[in-house]
């Protein structure tokens, strides 16, 4: 065990110290070095048309900037959205979504969503019902949502579609919680209101700089204040595919 | 007496077959002229019910009628009139110019406007000094005169008579469409007359006028108003006003080359440099610019970049030799001018069949650039359509006696527009030629400072006086993210819509210089 540990520590210090020397105590000589690799390859470079002259600068003495197709900080969004829950087994779930946010830097924001899904037996259901089984009361489903996240955009990129088209995207996860309505009533008949956490991951590919084609996936975890153990945890897959729309609007340009 | 009855007789006998045959000559010549003014009367009414074909088929017939010889200037008019209708453009005109040769009181006022206006259409600078040779002016009324005093202005700047055009251009009210033409075309006459400040000015005018974001003549006012800084040698000024032409306008691509002129003279090497990564990239690699290349060997040899800016002289001789040994072959050839200009043409379109005398793709490009080419090629490609807008005619018509009139006329159009491009092209092809010859003596310069440079730079090195070539600029760029903007690095590989981003952000080699 001690000598595990040992070759651990070893291991662990040769492994980290090799990037931290190369970064550090090396950097002169490795520009150094970097540029004589690479005038070795501007002498063999034999270039045949405009575009070999690419070559002639590092890659990494090159770089894009550009405007964003889609620009979002300090934009207001609206989307609305068919959605369908993938994890329940008892009832046919699909729905509607609405969701509101407000992007106070490109890549952070803030979102209200709402959701109402609603519920159509399967066959097992309508069996189960026939031998006087309550598929919901076993398996319950949040039908309603109302709930504020928070929403990381950290990837952006884009794809081409040979040299026709190109499709700008923005990838987002959510975080967040808000309160879920269930498919049972309480014993007073009332509507039950659970309290909810969510997590979610979306895209958004842009048609314009302002109308966007929306999907995502979200994790509802919604804790259920019931006697029963067993159903005291409800989890939901709502998936939804729409459109999102920015304002105010980024212009044409 | 009996033969005094006799005679008589005999005279009444001969007599009267000779008055009957009188009198039916008589009838049957009414019988002809009625006919002829019924064919008349049939013919105009299909054109006033815009059976053209129909009635150029008839007043064509009737011109040569000798019944109706008086009516000759009226069905000439009605044919003409039918013929621009059709779209014959040039059969039409012909017939016009003959009723204006007559100096037919009636029509000639009507027969020049029409002439006036095709040759606004085709660009005909030899029907616009016919108008005006035969007073055209006085009978074209306000907005057509506008017109007309525009192309007027155009005619005396291509005979580089700037002060006379600069007339003719401020006659053009701004009421009229072609205002804004002719206020380009002011400040442009200014900017000859190396009137930088006024020239400035007019550019801003125009700019100043025009709202839409490309339109054409705003985005023309921009990059006169940007090559009038130029000409004035106010560098910042000049690349201010190249950054503001909007990318998806036609004139981009030629801001490109010109602003990096004007970043390298205000000493910006590495901006000017970045705009080569945008212009020698693969969309523009059948354009032709030898100077581009030049001028980036000479952005390379400020900043030490030797070995970079030997290739780019390489890659220069390797594209443009053979360019250049091709022009000279062709100069030589022995061609007809129409051979040339069709194996130009098709030799642009990428095309092998018909083609006799290969042009270099750049080459051909940039002579049909050429404004004069430009309309000349304009006014063959209107010629073709009348050619077909012939074939799309009934048999029966093409067949017809005007049929024939009308093919003849545009053949022969044809023939001589297409004799007359090729030996433009000719000029054209000489102008290259010595444009040429004259990059290469430039390259042998700019490769004698690179060896010279070179020498000295390894003096240094061996001498262990020479800095580490370059360091690599390597900060966050979030900064830019935050802002609206996208920061990619760079692949090697080009996007579309990055065309103009790319920024070159290395280090020159000459620091200890």
């Amino acid at each position: 065990m001690k000598k595990l540990f040992t070759f651990f520590c070893l291991f662990s210090s040769v492994f980290y110290a090799y990037p931290l020397l190369a970064a550090g105590l090396l950097s002169g000589a490795d520009v150094e070095f970097r540029e004589e690799k690479f005038i070795k390859k501007v002498k063999k470079l034999k270039a045949k048309s405009l575009s070999d002259l690419v070559h002639l600068a590092p890659f990494s003495d090159v770089v894009v900037i550009q405007r964003r197709f889609m620009p979002k900080t300090g934009r207001l969004s609206l989307s609305s959205s068919a959605s369908f829950v993938l994890s329940s087994e008892f009832f046919f779930n699909p729905g509607l979504e609405a969701h509101l946010a407000y992007h106070f830097l490109e890549k952070h924001g803030i979102e209200v969503t709402t959701y109402y899904a609603f519920s159509f037996r399967r066959a097992v259901t309508k069996f189960f019902q026939a031998v006087e089984i309550k598929a919901n009361e076993i398996n319950p489903i949040t039908n309603g949502f109302v709930g504020i996240t928070y929403k990381w955009m950290p990837v952006y990129g884009k794809i081409s579609y040979y040299d026709r088209k190109i499709l700008s995207f923005d990838t987002f996860l959510s975080f967040g919680g808000g309160m879920s309505t269930l498919s049972v009533r309480n014993s007073h008949n009332q509507i039950v209101w659970e309290p909810t956490m969510v997590a979610g991951i979306g895209q958004v590919f842009a048609i314009n700089r302002d109308l966007g084609f929306r999907w995502d996936l979200r994790w509802h975890f919604t804790y259920r204040l019931t006697k029963d153990p067993v159903s005291s945890f409800l989890t939901d897959f709502p998936v939804s595919i729409g459109l999102i729309y920015y304002y105010p609007s980024a212009g044409s340009r | 007496m009996t033969y005094v009855r006799l005679l008589l007789l005999c005279l009444v006998l001969i007599l009267c077959p000779i008055a009957m045959a009188k009198d039916s000559t008589l009838a049957s010549r009414r019988r002809t002229q009625m006919a002829a003014f019924l064919q008349l009367k049939v013919a105009l009414r299909h054109f006033k019910s815009e059976h053209f074909s129909n009635a150029a088929r008839q007043l064509f017939l009737l011109i040569q009628n000798p019944a109706l010889k008086k009516q000759q200037s009226k069905i000439r008019y009605y044919l003409a009139s039918s013929l621009y209708s059709m779209g014959f453009y040039h059969p039409a005109v012909l017939q016009m110019q003959v009723l204006v040769n007559q100096k037919n009181k009636e029509y000639i006022r009507s027969s020049l406007r029409k002439i006036a206006s095709v040759a606004a259409l085709l660009k005909d600078d030899k029907l616009l000094n016919y108008v005006i040779r035969h007073g055209g002016l006085k009978y074209i009324p306000g907005a057509e005169k506008q017109k007309l005093y525009y192309h007027l202005g155009e005619f005396w700047m291509r005979k580089n008579q700037f002060r006379k055009a600069i007339r003719y251009f401020a006659r053009v009210r701004s009421t009229n469409p072609f205002f804004y033409k002719a206020l380009y075309q002011i400040a442009l006459a200014h900017a000859e007359l190396n009137e930088i400040n006024k020239a400035a000015v007019v550019f801003e005018q125009l700019e100043n006028r025009r709202s839409g974001v490309t339109d054409r003549s705003r985005v023309a006012a921009l990059m006169g108003k940007a090559r009038a800084y130029y000409q004035g040698k106010k560098w910042n000024e000049a690349v201010a006003a190249y950054l503001e032409v909007p990318k998806d306008s036609v004139f981009w691509h030629d801001t490109l080359l010109e602003r990096s002129w004007a970043l390298l003279r205000g000493g910006r090497l590495r901006s000017s440099l970045s705009n080569f990564q945008t212009l020698h990239s693969a969309y523009y690699k059948d354009r032709y610019q030898p100077e581009s290349l030049l001028l980036r060997a000479i952005i390379y040899l400020y900043i030490c970049k030797y070995y970079e800016m030997e290739k780019v002289l390489d890659l220069f001789h390797k594209m443009y030799r053979p360019a250049y040994r091709n022009v000279q072959k062709i100069l030589k050839s022995r061609y007809s001018p129409k051979t040339h200009y069709q194996s130009m043409v098709l030799s642009l379109d990428n095309k092998k069949i018909g083609v006799y005398v290969k042009y270099p793709t750049p080459v051909a490009r940039r002579i049909l650039d050429k404004s004069d080419m430009f309309a000349m090629h304009y006014y063959i490609e209107r010629l073709k359509e009348e050619r077909d807008q012939l074939h799309t005619l009934s048999p029966s018509w093409k067949r017809a006696k005007v049929g024939k009139y009308v093919y003849r006329v545009i053949r022969n159009r044809l023939n001589r527009a297409q004799k007359s491009a090729g030996q433009k092209i000719f000029k054209h092809l000489k102008v290259v030629h010595a444009e040429l010859k004259d990059f290469f003596i430039q390259e042998k310069y700019i490769r004698y400072e690179m060896l010279r440079s070179k020498r000295g730079f390894l003096k240094k090195k061996i001498a262990r006086k020479a800095i580490p070539r370059t360091s690599v600029e390597d900060f966050d760029r979030s900064f830019y993210i935050q802002n609206g903007y996208e920061y990619w690095p760079f692949k090697g590989e080009y996007w579309l819509d990055e065309l103009g981003n790319y920024h070159y952000v290395g280090m020159g080699s000459c620091a200890n210089k």
